[in-house]
């Protein structure tokens, strides 16, 4: 164990507040909650050399790793990460295992479903498929549709240099989303060029894969520090995507590179904010809609730039909330045994979106968005394809 | 129950409990008397290693010889009590290293094996250690469990026929032609006096054993040496951590369950029941374990407490001396030529079989019994085993204390406190010290037992205090803002001082 970690362990009081703020405790009783799956099973893991596992490490599994405890500890405790470490030595059932490894690895499915998108979607719809999919435990829910499109991107050099880092969603479910942020990008007169790596490693730790996703870290990290060097800020428009370069990567790979890269790493909101610019201006503004705050956005803790800067200038009444989970968390919402769980914790927020009679729904994040789609029907659009919209009705 | 035992036990600690059990086991009728809870003394303020008598091996080789063999016959007959984390020795590159070839060679005589480990492969398995490490060998020390092992003893004994009491304290003795006849015994909790016969008295009274042998008029001569001992939230190392030097302050961690026990301290005391730790005591420890490990300031204390040594000094001339040099065996009949009497001093709570046995032996054959000490060959158990459960089932989530360990805990007791709970569960031992599981047994035991109001809110109001005295001399950093919490949940919400309560045990 790591001495930052145990130093960690040390400042738990036991208070609970990171229990009242669980997500999984409030929709499932037998989920001991984040204060005993944290500091309190460390301990006591410690105390068997931190070899024995405990039975109740399986409920570990259900811990959507939403770190919504992390945030909410007042003494700066992390739980989520003791969970993280913990789930990947957990040993489970095979077959559950092996649905898990499909789904840690959503960017080779995405590359393989964004070359042949139509076959892929017709696949991911054909009840064949749909009943494999059952049989190692996936859920049957809408899968997200798989995409492909070239991204148009100016050759011209500037001062200012961003890398921008899609991630997998944009990447192979909605390239739109690239586009848009590379126009904003461009817009906002920075020389934009698109990062060579693939997956952050998300949801390969959330999967309790760490062994894989540490080493995916350390080549991330490489390739992002070569272009650092080279004066570009790194961008993220996935909240996941952006606390795992920011945090995660710290707690896999604890050392220098992790800390200047997180120096580094930018939502595409909080460069926008941080840098005052606001180039549009229009009275064409969209009367209501209601913005979801991501879980990772929070645990970031940098606020809401795409909301406060699409209230300003874009949408007249724009209800912020942050108070809902949609549930989902990656991957946790597609799988067989939790998707009850998952939708359960998504209920008031679906209820909320419901009451506020809204037409449009915003979030940073790609699988809130199909999570609040699937739990309203409302349309869900990513912050920057609404700000890019707005900019083409400004030009 | 019979006002007539053949011998009495007095004291409830390790030697107490060892010698009932082994009585038992030869099928003499006994009864022990302890004026706590068992294990309330010296064997539940220690340092909780079973030694495997690797530092002892340079300055008394004898002793070294017996802890090895004990330790070997403990780990075989009392696993519940022990955890075998194996133990090491370190010499850092301030330290005086002929003394290691002394120790090695020591502890080569004693016969205990000693396996050299690299510093480097050391600190993969122990980064907590220091990085100054020049030489390093493992030795086969353990931790052990006095509340458990205490209870373990008598449960045994129980088992074959002897009794106990716990808080009944010895007053006096009844002696007729200089010969004990019995003891007079008065129960603290309603203060009643009754008288047991007996044909021979054991004195197990450890720091105690003076004021006990001075109620029959005699006199040992016993000076008290305190010794100050800290614990920490949660384990440093995995091992038993020993300082290669020739013993001294701060010199040994032990990894006890979920913390780690660190110390101690030698300072000659006015009286066995001084067992408070200072702050200044304490901050003089941590200086001295910063030497073996370099973080040890900025790691978590949850407790502070100190356990007193029984120094026996014999007077010059004596007679009566039948033991080794560890621990003494004293026949007062050889001194004032009083009948009926024995008193064990000394010793460590690693040989406390041994001196059992050696007691035993010899009272057995006054009283012309002859059957052979077989304690060694039968296990002991916990009364209350740690089994797994469900999370939702923990009463005291820091140490996984489950409602049927409660009720376990108390079976067959009439009156109990928490403090008794929870020496044979750990209920309250961890980091929140019972802030969080304290009012939730008081409710628990409220429900299960039908105590009234003001019985369950006594047990809530001691159990609070006693927590509170044991961290006062380590409250800063995060035990005082956990103090606060502890604070702010008793004295706001619950309105502690108010509480409408049965009197306060003093
Ligand atoms: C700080 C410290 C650290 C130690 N560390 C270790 C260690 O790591 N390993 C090890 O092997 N040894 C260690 N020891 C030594 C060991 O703890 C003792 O040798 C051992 O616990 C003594 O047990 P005991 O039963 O003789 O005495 P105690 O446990 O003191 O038992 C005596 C009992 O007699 C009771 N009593 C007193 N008066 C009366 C009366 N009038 N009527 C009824 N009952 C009475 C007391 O309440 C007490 O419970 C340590 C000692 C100290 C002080
Ligand atoms: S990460 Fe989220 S689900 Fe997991 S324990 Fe923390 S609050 Fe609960
Ligand atoms: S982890 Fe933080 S919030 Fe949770 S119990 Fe500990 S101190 Fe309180």
């Amino acid at each position: 164990m790591s001495k930052g970690d145990e130093r960690n362990l040390d400042h738990c009081l036991k208070c609970s507040t990171c229990h009242t703020q669980c997500p999984v405790v409030a929709n499932y009783l037998a989920f001991p909650g984040p204060k005993q799956l944290g500091p309190e099973l460390e301990r006591l893991r410690l105390a068997r050399g931190g070899k024995a596992p405990f039975e109740i490490d399986e409920a570990l599994n259900y811990c959507t790793n939403c770190k919504r405890c992390d945030i909410a500890c007042p003494h700066g405790v992390k739980p989520s990460y003791y969970n993280i470490k913990n789930k990947a030595k957990l040993k489970g059932k095979s077959l559950n295992k092996f649905r898990d490894w499909i789904l840690a690895h959503n960017v080779w499915w995405g590359k393989i479903g964004s070359q042949i998108p139509s076959l892929t979607n017709f696949g991911l719809k054909f009840p064949l498929t749909r009943l494999s999919m059952g049989l190692v435990g996936v859920a049957n829910r809408h899968f997200p549709k798989y995409e492909k499109k070239k991204v148009i991107i100016s050759k011209e050099k500037k001062e200012k240099k961003a890398l921008y880092y899609a991630g997998c969603y944009a990447s192979y479910n909605e390239p739109q989303i690239i586009q848009a942020a590379v126009n904003i990008l461009e817009a906002c007169g920075y020389q934009v060029e698109l990062a060579p790596a693939a997956c952050c490693g998300t949801p390969m730790v959330s999967n309790g894969l760490l062994e894989e996703a540490g080493k995916l870290a350390e080549k991330n990290t490489d390739i992002f520090l070569k272009y650092i060097q080279q004066g570009f800020k790194i961008i993220t428009t996935c909240s996941s995507c952006g606390l795992a370069l920011k945090e995660e990567y710290a707690h896999m790979l604890p050392g220098e590179k992790s800390n200047r890269l997180r120096k580094n790493i930018w939502d595409l909101f909080e460069i926008l904010d941080e840098e005052g610019i606001l180039p549009f201006s229009s009275s064409q503004k969209i009367a209501k809609a209601y913005y979801h705050v991501p879980c990772h956005l929070k645990a970031q803790g940098i606020g809401v730039p795409a909301a406060n800067l699409l209230k300003a200038i874009a949408i007249k009444e724009l209800i912020i909330e942050d108070s809902y989970c949609c549930g989902i968390s990656g991957t946790y919402g597609f799988k067989k045994e939790k998707y009850a769980l998952s939708m359960a914790i998504g209920g008031p927020l679906f209820q909320d979106i419901k009451e506020s009679q809204v037409p449009l729904v915003i979030t940073d994040c790609g699988t809130c968005k199909l999570q609040i789609e699937h739990g309203t029907g409302v349309t869900v659009n990513h912050p920057a394809v609404i700000l890019e919209n707005y900019l083409k009705k400004t030009q | 129950m019979t006002n007539k035992v053949q011998v009495v036990v007095i004291g409830g600690g390790a030697t107490g409990t060892g010698i009932l059990r082994d009585l038992a086991l030869r099928g003499i009728d006994s009864l022990l008397v302890e004026q706590n809870d068992l294990a309330t003394g010296t064997s539940g303020r220690f340092h909780g290693l079973l030694h495997s008598g690797a530092r002892y091996v340079v300055k008394d080789l004898h002793s070294a010889e017996e802890c090895i063999q004990e330790n070997i016959i403990l780990k075989e007959i009392a696993p519940d009590c022990i955890e075998d984390t194996g133990g090491m020795f370190i010499a850092t590159k301030n330290d005086d290293l002929s003394y290691v070839n002394q120790w090695l060679e020591g502890c080569e005589k004693a016969g205990i094996n000693t396996g050299e480990v690299s510093a480097q492969e050391l600190l993969k398995e122990e980064p907590a250690l220091t990085p100054d490490i020049v030489k390093a060998y493992y030795v086969p020390d353990a931790a052990v469990d006095g509340f458990t092992l205490a209870a373990a003893n008598v449960l045994s004994a129980n088992k074959a026929g002897a009794q106990v009491k716990t808080y009944t304290k010895v007053v006096g003795f009844k002696l007729e032609q200089n010969k004990v006849r019995g003891v007079y015994l008065q129960n603290k909790r309603t203060g009643k006096e009754e008288l047991v016969g007996c044909d021979y008295v054991i004195n197990a009274g450890g720091a105690w054993a003076g004021q006990i042998a001075a109620l029959a008029g005699q006199n040992i001569n016993i000076s008290p040496d305190k010794g100050v001992l800290v614990i920490f939230n949660h384990r440093i190392t995995n091992r038993v951590l020993n300082h290669l030097r020739p013993p001294g302050d701060g010199d040994i961690f032990v990894p006890h369950g979920s913390v780690t026990v660190f110390g101690t301290t030698s300072r000659l005391t006015s009286s066995p029941d001084d067992n408070e730790a200072t702050r200044g005591e304490v901050l003089e420890l941590l200086a001295e374990g910063s030497n073996l490990v370099p973080d040890l300031k900025e790691m978590r204390l949850i407790r502070a407490f100190a356990g007193v040594r029984p120094i026996y000094q014999p007077e010059g001339g004596e007679v009566g001396r039948e033991a080794t040099r560890d621990f003494t065996l004293i026949d007062h009949s050889r001194f004032t030529g009083l009948q009926g009497m024995v008193s064990v001093v000394g010793g460590k709570l690693t040989t406390f079989r041994l001196m059992a046995k050696v007691a035993v032996d010899m009272v057995a054959g006054r009283l012309g019994i002859d059957k052979p000490c077989i304690t060694h060959l039968e296990k002991i158990y916990a009364p209350v085993p740690r089994n797994g459960a469900k999370p939702g089932e923990y009463l005291c989530q820091c140490e996984m204390v489950t409602k049927k360990m409660l009720d376990q805990a108390v079976l067959e007791k009439e009156q109990f406190s928490l403090s008794d709970v929870r020496r044979l569960t750990r209920l309250g031992m961890g980091p929140c010290q019972g802030t969080f599981c304290t009012f939730r047994a008081a409710g628990y035991y409220h429900e299960s037992r039908g105590l009234k109001v003001k019985a369950a809110n006594k047990l809530l109001k001691d159990h609070i205090e006693e927590r509170w005295k044991g961290s006062k001399a380590v409250l800063w950093g995060q035990q005082a803002q956990e103090a606060q919490l502890t604070r702010g949940i008793y004295l706001g919400l619950l309105n502690l001082e108010r509480l409408d309560s049965d009197r306060h045990d003093v």
